[in-house]
């Protein structure tokens, strides 16, 4: 019932949200890409073959979820059109500066 | 299957419970020490107590169970030492000043706060300034290793409070988390029902507060502090036993030390660049030998983990119709954000770690690292909010 009454017609930022979730993706398996260049040479946790590519596929493994995570929530968004009716601000931290 | 997969795989879905935990629970540590002092609100406190008690037991019985040998549980533990004192004091005005700790800028970067990007980012640059300048010019490795000898560095037993007290007992990991995990249980319990004692009286009904609802579960209404503890929890335990099975025996929280890797990742394309400038070597330029990059690891399982609980924080605050892209009306913020990011990252990385990493997790490894660190932290949070207070 306090959610409800919390719901407050704002406009809808929701694409920001999953644009992000699709960069934190994206991040994911940009940085699997440097973990066997940045490896070499190191003098503390230097890793063997088999763990750099272990790592690697479940780095890019984590950021396809993310991205196919982002899909999912976009068709949420704009096909099902149920994610617009929810827009609420935060019941607490929400800073006092915005 | 290859066990590096099946670690960072598991501990990405820990990351991502975790996420909705800090999220839903509002789990940061400066809103809960604000929320308390200025509004005499302990809701979000209370959760971070829970969250304590929890974990710290279900450890404690973890290690003294033998399904984590206590051989393998000090492998991971933290040394303890001035440097936690000095770091936490810096790292907490620099929280204090951006208004969100490590957990706390997790789930408000995702759920669209605009200054705590800043404040990340100037973490990043706080990283690299203590890795460039701080650490070769203040020698810092030595003074850790060698010139204080109160407080030494010695991984393992050293710092291991079971056996400092009780020696090779079995017993020993149980009766240290029955004391501190009891204390921070007890005062979580006891700050819920005074609050709920509260309530009933403004409200004259009898107030009782759900540890979970079905709108909770479907990300419409904020978790209950009992909830989020039990999430937190949950979360590290994940962490510790995954790890133990498969790869790393064992790893525990932490947050900072992966942005020393989200640096690496984001700079390593120009790494080369910096290295080799056409057919020459670039020698005038940082050797890669010496600088951060060769210190820290360059993948630690952490780093899923941060990532993860970014990308489910996202996720909560998407699906709970709270996500919003938020500007602070004074511009000023973003630059006392950056300011206090610097000063977060050079205080984690001189205390080894941050609220999570050092502090809970130094509580999880039953090291003196995590009460070190805890009253510097709060000293540090309260100047900063006299600075704040005297400047605007």
């Amino acid at each position: 019932m306090a959610a409800a009454n919390n719901i407050k017609k704002r406009k809808n930022h929701n694409w920001c949200g999953i644009t992000l979730l699709a960069l934190y993706g994206l991040f994911t398996i940009y940085a699997s890409f440097f973990l066997s260049y940045l490896n070499k040479d190191k003098v503390i946790g230097k890793l063997s073959n088999e763990a750099i590519a272990g790592i690697k596929e479940s780095f890019i493994l984590w950021g396809i979820i993310m991205i196919i995570g982002s899909i999912l929530l976009l068709i949420r968004e704009y096909v099902l059109k149920s994610g617009q009716e929810e827009v609420k601000d935060t019941e607490s931290g929400v800073s006092p500066h915005y | 299957m290859n066990p590096y997969f099946l670690e960072y795989s598991i501990i990405g879905i820990a990351g991502l419970i975790f996420g909705a935990a800090l999220e839903r629970g509002r789990m940061c540590f400066v809103l809960a020490t604000n929320n308390m002092f200025m509004a005499k609100d302990t809701k979000i406190l209370e959760g971070i107590l829970l969250a304590f008690g929890i974990s710290i037991l279900a450890f404690g019985i973890i290690e003294s169970a033998g399904i984590v040998p206590i051989q393998s549980a000090v492998q991971g533990v933290f040394p303890a030492g001035w440097y936690d004192l000095v770091g936490s004091l810096l790292f907490g005005f620099g929280i204090g000043l951006c208004g969100a700790c490590m957990s706390g800028l997790i789930f408000r970067a995702g759920s669209g706060f605009t200054q705590n990007w800043m404040q990340l980012f100037g973490i990043l640059v706080g990283t690299i300034f203590f890795a460039f300048i701080i650490f070769p010019l203040t020698n810092f490795l030595y003074w850790i290793l060698h010139t204080i000898p109160w407080l030494n560095l010695k991984p393992g037993f050293a710092d291991y409070i079971p056996h400092e007290w009780f020696g090779n007992a079995v017993w020993g990991p149980f009766v240290v988390a029955l004391i501190f995990g009891g204390l921070f249980l007890i005062l979580g319990l006891y700050l819920t029902k005074r609050r709920f004692g509260k309530i009933s009286k403004e409200r004259g009904v009898n107030y009782k507060e759900p540890i979970i609802t079905w709108d909770m579960l479907k990300f419409k209404e904020a978790y209950s502090p009992r909830l989020g503890g039990i999430l937190f929890a949950v979360v590290a335990v994940i962490v510790f036993l995954a790890s133990y099975f498969t790869v790393h025996k064992v790893a525990y929280m932490g947050v900072t030390t992966p942005y020393g890797s989200f640096d690496t990742y984001i700079l390593a394309p120009f790494i080369n660049l910096y290295n080799t400038v056409g057919h020459y070597k670039a020698s005038f330029l940082p050797k890669i030998s010496s600088n951060w990059f060769q210190i820290v690891p360059v993948a630690i399982p952490m780093t899923l983990l941060v990532i993860t609980t970014f990308a489910g924080s996202t996720t909560t605050a998407i699906l709970g119709g709270e996500f919003k892209w938020r500007v602070p009306k004074r511009k000023i913020m973003f630059l006392q954000n950056f300011i206090g990011g610097i000063f977060t990252g050079v205080g984690a990385r001189i205390a080894l770690g941050c609220n999570i990493g050092t502090l809970w997790s130094g509580f999880l490894m039953f090291s003196w690292a995590g009460m070190l660190f805890l009253p510097t932290l709060v000293l540090g949070m309260y100047l900063a909010l006299k600075f704040q207070q005297a400047i605007w």
